[in-house]
């Protein structure tokens, strides 16, 4: 059986499971944790190689994707910037850089 | 907690973990994950989920769910381990969930699918020898019904 179908069944049929799906969709640890994962598995990135990227430690980057405890701002500052540098830039604007560094070829002297 | 303010719009805008695979408003999973079940019972393991989890916990296992599905190995290596002991070459898919450690015994098959096979909380004594030997049977009861169909 696939989960999306036991998770549809039980929103239909269990109030305690509605609430504790809302309260965990409300829980601002699950929405990082989600993006951080996220990102990291598409940036090539493993646990490990984030943290040395962010200064910190693996053990940190589990436990931020875990959405367990309570991180401290300045971790997950650091944690979004290594991965914002990570990110591969979008083609069409990558297109545009490239049109623009050979207009500026053209207009140099 | 931080709200996301413009620093973090990025975030917002580029990050869904599904986008990748919504086509026409249709998820899309890279990867299937198909949990085990009897026959005229389908759900079963995931009812023996639900039942070792509280609520929250279950769905926060639900949203890890969906991260495999997405995601596949490239999830990381902390998140999988191999079955010592085992002849079928099983897996351990393992997660923290609140203060439990939660590990669930699959098997990769092909087609890139995930057959989750038995789950348990973690304790000290390390993988129960029955969630191995319960594992092991209900690979090949899938095996033998999806080879059937």
């Amino acid at each position: 059986m696939r989960i999306d179908a036991y998770h549809a069944n039980r929103m239909r049929r269990a109030a305690a499971y509605r609430d504790a799906v809302a309260d965990v969709e409300s829980d601002p640890r699950e929405f990082f944790a989600a993006r951080i994962a996220s990102l990291r598995a598409r940036a090539g990135l493993s646990q490990a190689d984030l943290a040395s990227l962010a200064r910190t430690t693996q053990a940190v980057v589990s436990r931020l994707e875990s959405a367990v405890g309570d991180p401290k701002l300045g971790t997950i500052q650091r944690v979004l910037d290594a991965l914002r540098g990570h990110q591969p830039r979008p083609r069409h604007r990558a297109r545009r850089g490239a049109r623009a560094s050979r207009r500026l070829a053209r207009q140099a002297p | 907690m931080v709200a996301a303010g413009p620093r973090l719009h990025w975030l917002h805008e580029r990050a869904s973990p599904f986008r990748d695979y919504i086509v026409h408003d249709i998820m899309h999973p890279a990867w299937v994950v198909e949990f085990y079940g009897a026959p005229g019972r389908p759900g079963k393991l995931l009812q023996e989920i639900e039942g070792l989890l509280t609520p929250r916990q279950f769905a926060r296992f639900v949203k890890r769910v969906h991260w495999l599905e997405a995601l596949g190995p490239r999830l990381d290596a902390g998140y999988f381990d191999r079955v010592a002991g085992s002849k079928l070459r099983l897996g351990e898919f393992r997660l923290t969930l609140e203060d439990v450690e939660f590990r669930v015994l699959f098997s990769l098959e092909p087609s890139r699918t995930y057959v989750m096979l038995a789950a348990y909380k973690e304790q000290r004594g390390g993988i129960p020898r029955s969630a191995i030997a319960t594992a092991e049977q209900r690979l090949l009861a899938w095996r033998a019904r999806h080879h059937a169909d």
